[in-house]
């Protein structure tokens, strides 16, 4: 059987994260490829209903990720999320569901090699947790 | 139904190379909606555009995915090409399938499965989209130039001169960048001074042009036409509408800073200008923000960093004034302070820390001695009376310094000589009366009145005093020795510390005094008691006490370490860990004391707890014990004034020194703290600046709490140089009278040892700038200001950093002077550099100079690129050394001469044919360079060894150390290489992907100055694009609220960044509800208040939870 391949949906904002992804590529830093996103305009976007259908709808992990604290486009967006993640997390925690499999990190336009680690590493914690499975809950 | 259309790039190589293209146009004509589906090598050219068009009218499209490269890339040219069509630019989805999915994954297979995913994604969230209308928005017709090197001050003319308003910022003092330090450019060899300074004076005279030097970008908010940028302007310390640049300042101050300008080839002053020509002509005072820590530590805030420095400089008498200025006790403070200010001095961090104490005691001595320091009197000018009780040294300070606020003040003592301690109780081997009077006298004569004799609350009451003056302070000290009950204590030849060693004062013997003596207690009393003993014929003295002589434990000894070790060197016997237990007698007469093991002195808190155990101890004999285990204060008269629990201290406001009595303050050892004279003097004179506030009725604790931070790092490599050492009297004299035991340094041990500081805060604070400056421009308090500015574009100019060479060990760079690199050539050659513009090394003209090129360039492991100036500043360099010594031999180890631009290669023939070796090697073989007596041996693999006496690395250029924070900042990308990272590196090389940010000069890659004035005035005309516009139409991707949902509950309004939401009423079937609103002017479409809305009834357009959970949906399900 093949390695299993952990599906993860990324959040990322446009200013800082989408931008470092897009230096990862730009500098041809490779990572894996389980990691598909989603551009928003910023962190704060997301709303903690997006982390749990992306969970619900097959993902195994979400990654959401905005600008540095301080740095925000749009003031305060990043710390919005940071709260809303934390608090997703606590729920998921309840719901019986691993928080580790939700990711809210800080990646700048300029950290694209930060971006490609924050994958890899995100893959391999992933990997390590299995598929996620939603039938003890339902 | 909605009709899609997906248009998948190959772009060349760059997607089909890891993506199969054609199976993804393939798989997305099964999608949902899609009606047609094609690949094409390069749909950003026009046949591809063609395309999509030919498609939307024959097709009658109305959705349009393109999956190629990122949309911060192309999103805007495939939404001109549907709007040419008449289709909404915003019914277009980009799939970014090039830098997110080909550039990082290198497997066909998986490549081109993600693509199909993401197009999938992309597909469903299209089906959804909506037509909007974009805003405009008024553009800001002003500029910002971050930089002011020959880029950024090209950039400011050429803006200026259109007619825009241009702010200039620059992080040094001046403009001018590094083209100010170099002298001659290449090719032409045009004086760089002389070409640069005119357009400097240019941006000085510019009306559009408002210079910000001494400045740096705090924050940058807002969007293309509209940001907000807020610019720290640091203080200067001068006022520059005063400042006449007359340098007077400069040759006063002490302080020695390397010079940045001449690449730290020679010296400045902390107040400077940083080059001749420098623009604006104003002065400016290094120092750093943190506080120096012997400066803060200090009880009594006295600038140690100062008095050292002009020490230093043989300011004497200035340096006294400096030190009376907060602590009117230099002979005591001189001689007996604890100086934790020695304890935190950061030169420890390379040797010894400075004897800050027996530089004040020179500074002191010095002016007493050569009567330079005569008391100025001052007359009371104010009405208000003020009586201190206590003339010790707190009472004192607190005196004088309302003296100088023109109080009249009366001090009382219940003695016949003031002082306190400091004249009853400090034995005379550590600080002499008479001393100690100078410094009394010299306070007393400057006009305070003493009251001698009268003890208040026995010869005149407390109440009276009250009565009398409008402002009390209470300084009565801690002169009754705290009594400690032990067993058979009712004995002759038991004494008590502090009536001990204020009788051997007075010279009086007690007839219990015997011959071996046994102190009791572990701190500073305990030592002065048992030094004291021994001087007044003690045989045998030791000392007992609970604590442990290891002084990095929590139980040590209470006393300061010099205090033992001194005590030690006299022969003073160490009993410790050890209680009394009882006192042997034998006729009413002492005998000795029995001793118990004390296990632990003080609780985890720090609070006095001790514990014994019950095993044999040792049992001391001894005909004479003195208890010296801490002093208390006599209370009596003082019933008035609440205390502290316990009842030893009187209770204040540990800010204000203000008692319980508000017309009543306190200080010294009346108070909790640590007993000394600079504590005392501290709190005396805090209580001065409360009494004067009370007075004046103001508020006595505004802006009293500072905060405060120290410094932590040490900025300079200095040589080692430990303390220099004080003479002493040697032990078996001094021990057999009371003769000082310091002798203080002379004048030169003084000075030497003064300028071991390293003036951690740059700037001292002497304050002799200010004396000197007479159109008074100097401002010490001033504060950094922060200036908020509307601005239309922005250009980085911000330059880069000089290759440092130290980290190429080969290069011997910093090991032998007869190394340096390009930059320091540059004002070795200049005539306004170190040496005049004469080459010499160590005083000497070089016979033989060694050019080395591409150090810290085209290296794999460090900086792959190619500096781009150096082959051709070493050409100029070597033909600078030819022009001015003839006779030297010249040799050039370079890799490839690239000779690139115009007239370059026509240059480096020229300078070839001028007797200079051009030898080449590899860049991987070795080469070294070792420092040997006569110079320095080049050892190049292929090549003989050449002996040298200069070797000048051609060191590369790096991207600025502050880059990355810059780039956070301004949110501009950087490159794998460092440096600021163009939009495209053929099409738009000055625009960044922040829209309305541009680039210019080396922040964006190493160029030539024409290279850099050329890339200066393109990103000037970039930015005029903007700033000549209007408005500007802007995303239309804003928040919009379905009323029929919206409950207004305010969570959005509370969320929105902008305060673009409010809360508005509206009327339906006759009722009145309230909802949000969006107000879309204001709104810059984060979508935070749709994240908050629990109702989904406020939406982000572009990006609705019905278009991200379809891509959720798509991405969830693969």
């Amino acid at each position: 059987m093949d390695e299993y391949e952990p599906n993860i949906i990324g959040f990322l904002c446009n200013w800082c994260s989408y931008a470092g992804a897009d230096l990862a590529g730009t500098s041809r830093i490779s990572y894996p490829t389980n990691i598909k996103i989603i551009r928003v305009m910023c962190s704060g976007r997301v709303d903690p209903a997006f982390v749990l259908e992306a969970l619900k709808k097959g993902a195994d992990g979400v990654l959401v990720s905005g600008c540095h604290f301080g740095e925000c486009h749009y003031k305060s967006g990043n710390y919005k999320a940071n709260r809303r993640i934390k608090l997703t997390k606590k729920f998921l925690e309840e719901m019986g569901i691993n928080p580790n499999r939700v990711r809210f990190e800080f990646i700048s336009a300029s950290e694209g090699n930060r971006f490609a680690e924050v994958v890899t590493e995100f893959v391999d914690e992933l990997k390590e947790l299995g598929p996620l499975s939603l039938q003890l809950i339902q | 139904m909605v009709k899609i259309g997906v248009y998948v790039c190959e772009c060349g190589i760059n997607i089909g190379a890891t993506v199969n293209v054609e199976e993804v146009a393939e798989k997305a004509k099964d999608f949902p909606d899609v009606v047609v589906s094609r690949y094409y090598k390069y749909m950003c050219s026009d046949p591809g555009q063609e395309l999509i068009k030919q498609d939307i009218e024959d097709l009658k499209l109305d959705r349009i995915v393109v999956a190629s490269c990122s949309p911060r890339m192309h999103e805007p040219t495939f939404r001109a090409v549907v709007e040419d069509k008449g289709m909404n630019p915003y019914c277009l989805e980009m799939v970014n399938i090039r830098e997110q999915v080909s550039w990082v994954h290198k497997n066909i297979p998986v490549g081109t499965e993600k693509a199909i995913a993401l197009v999938r994604s992309a597909v469903l969230k299209a089906a959804l989209l909506q037509p909007l209308q974009k805003k405009k928005v008024d553009v800001t017709p002003t500029a910002m130039v971050i930089g002011g090197g020959i880029a950024g001050i090209q950039s400011a003319i050429d803006i200026g001169n259109m007619g825009f308003k241009t702010y200039l910022v620059e992080k040094t003092p001046s403009i001018g960048g590094t083209m100010a330090q170099l002298d001659k450019t290449f090719p032409t060899l045009d004086c760089s001074a002389c070409i640069l300074t005119p357009k400097m004076v240019d941006i000085a005279r510019h009306p559009n042009i408002e210079l910000m030097t001494y400045s740096e970008i705090e924050s940058v908010e807002g969007f293309i036409g509209n940001f907000k940028v807020t610019v720290k302007h640091k203080a200067r310390y001068i006022d520059v509408t005063k400042c006449t640049a007359c340098g007077d300042c400069t040759e006063n101050c002490p302080v020695v800073e390397f010079d940045e300008y001449n690449m730290n080839m020679t010296n400045r002053k902390a107040i400077y200008i940083p080059f001749p020509q420098a623009v604006p002509q104003k002065y400016t005072i290094a120092k750093l923000d943190e506080y120096s820590p012997c400066k803060v530590t200090c009880p009594a805030n006295n600038n140690a960093q100062g008095y050292i420095q002009l020490i230093g400089v043989g300011k004497y008498k200035e340096a006294l004034e400096l030190i009376r200025d907060k602590n009117p006790f230099p002979s005591v403070c001189g001689r007996v302070c604890h100086h934790p200010c020695e304890e935190v001095c950061k030169r420890a961090d390379i040797d010894e820390p400075l004897s800050i104490m027996q530089l004040k005691r020179f500074a002191a001595d010095y002016n007493r001695i050569n009567k330079e320091d005569p008391p100025l009197v001052i007359e009371p000018s104010k009405d208000e009376k003020i009586a201190i009780i206590g003339a010790g040294p707190s009472g004192l300070s607190c005196a004088i310094r309302l003296l100088e606020e023109g109080y009249s003040v009366t001090v009382y003592d219940e003695s016949d000589v003031p002082g306190g301690i400091m004249t009853s109780c400090l034995p005379s081997y550590r600080l002499p009366v008479d001393l100690a009077m100078y410094d009394i006298n010299r306070l007393l004569d400057q006009g305070i009145n003493l009251i001698k004799n009268t003890k208040v609350g026995k010869d005149i009451s407390f109440e009276e005093i009250q009565n009398q003056y409008d402002a009390v302070f209470v300084g009565i000290g801690a002169q009754l020795p705290a009594v400690l009950e032990v067993e058979g204590s009712d004995v002759s030849g038991i004494l008590q510390g502090m009536t001990f060693l204020k009788e051997a004062k007075k010279g009086i013997k007690s007839p219990e005094f015997g011959e071996k003596i046994i102190i009791i207690g572990g701190g500073n009393v305990a030592m002065d008691c048992a030094k004291v003993a021994l001087r007044m014929g003690g045989k045998e003295v030791s000392v007992v006490c609970l604590e442990t002589r290891d002084l990095a434990l929590k139980d040590r000894m209470p006393a300061d370490i010099w205090e033992i070790e001194e005590s030690e060197e006299e022969g003073i016997i160490f009993y410790n860990e050890l209680g009394p237990r009882k006192i042997i007698s034998s006729k009413g007469k002492v005998t000795g004391l029995e001793t118990m093991i004390c296990t632990s002195v003080y609780e985890e808190d720090g609070a006095f707890k001790p514990e014994f155990h019950d095993d044999p101890a040792p049992e001391i004999a001894g005909d004479t014990i003195i208890f010296a285990i801490g002093q208390k204060s006599d209370l009596t008269g003082f019933e008035a004034l609440e205390t502290n629990p316990g009842g030893r201290t009187i209770y204040i406001d540990t800010i204000t020194f203000q008692t319980s009595i508000p017309s009543v303050f306190a200080g010294g050892d009346i108070i909790p703290g640590i007993p000394s004279v600079v504590n005392a003097i501290g709190t005396g004179a805090e209580a001065a600046i409360s009494i004067d506030r009370y007075l004046r009725k103001v508020d006595i604790k505004e802006g009293r709490v500072r905060d405060i931070t120290k410094i932590d790092v040490v900025r300079l490599d200095k040589e080692k140089r430990p303390r220099m050492k004080m003479n002493r009297a040697p032990v078996e004299e001094r021990i057999k009278d009371f003769r000082e035991i310091d002798l203080g340094y002379s004048e030169e041990e003084a000075v030497q040892e003064a300028l071991r500081c390293i003036s951690c805060s740059i700037c001292s604070e002497c304050m002799q700038c200010v004396e000197t400056c007479e159109a008074e421009a100097i401002v010490h308090d001033q504060q950094h200001e922060f200036v908020e500015l509307d601005i239309g574009a922005i250009i980085v100019a911000t330059g880069f950093d000089s290759f440092d060479p130290t980290t190429k060990p080969e290069y011997g760079y910093g090991e032998t002077p007869n190394v340096i690199s390009a930059m320091e050539f540059e004002r070795l050659v200049s005539a306004s550099g170190p040496t005049t513009g004469h080459i010499e090394i160590n005083g000497k003209e070089p016979e033989n100079v060694v050019f080395i090129q591409c150090v810290g360039s085209r290296d794999k492991e460090g900086h792959e690129y190619c500096s781009r100036v150096c082959c051709m500043y070493t050409a100029k360099q070597a033909h600078m050394v030819r022009d001015k010594l003839p006779n030297s031999n010249l040799t050039v180890y370079n890799t490839d001469v690239r000779a690139f631009g115009k007239g370059f290669e026509e240059f480096y023939n020229r300078v070839q044919a001028e007797n200079i070796n051009y030898l080449r090697r590899e860049l991987d073989d070795p080469i070294s360079v070792v420092g040997n007596e006569e110079g320095v041996i080049v050892k190049a693999e292929g090549h003989p060894d050449i002996h040298a006496d200069l070797v000048v690395l051609a060191t590369g250029l790096v991207p600025r150390e502050d880059s990355k924070e810059l780039s956070r900042l301004l949110n501009i990308n950087m490159s794998a290489d460092g440096y600021f990272l163009e939009a495209h590196p053929k099409l738009r090389p000055v625009d960044t992907f922040t829209d309305g940010i541009f680039l210019a000069g080396c922040c964006q890659s190493p160029k030539d100055i024409p290279d850099t004035v050329a890339q200066a005035s393109s990103a000037a005309s970039r930015a005029c694009n903007i700033l000549s516009q209007k408005q500007l139409e802007i995303e239309a991707t804003v928040a919009k609220v379905d009323e029929s949902l919206c409950r207004g509950c305010a969570f959005c309004v509370e969320s929105c960044p902008y305060s673009a939401i409010e809360i508005k009423i509206v009327e339906q079937f006759g009722h009145t509800f309230e909802v949000a609103h969006v107000n879309e002017a204001l709104c810059k479409g984060c979508g935070s208040c749709s994240a908050a809305c629990l109702n989904g009834a406020i939406y982000h357009q572009g990006y609705t939870d019905n278009q991200i959970l379809a891509q959720i949906q798509a991405l969830g399900e693969e």
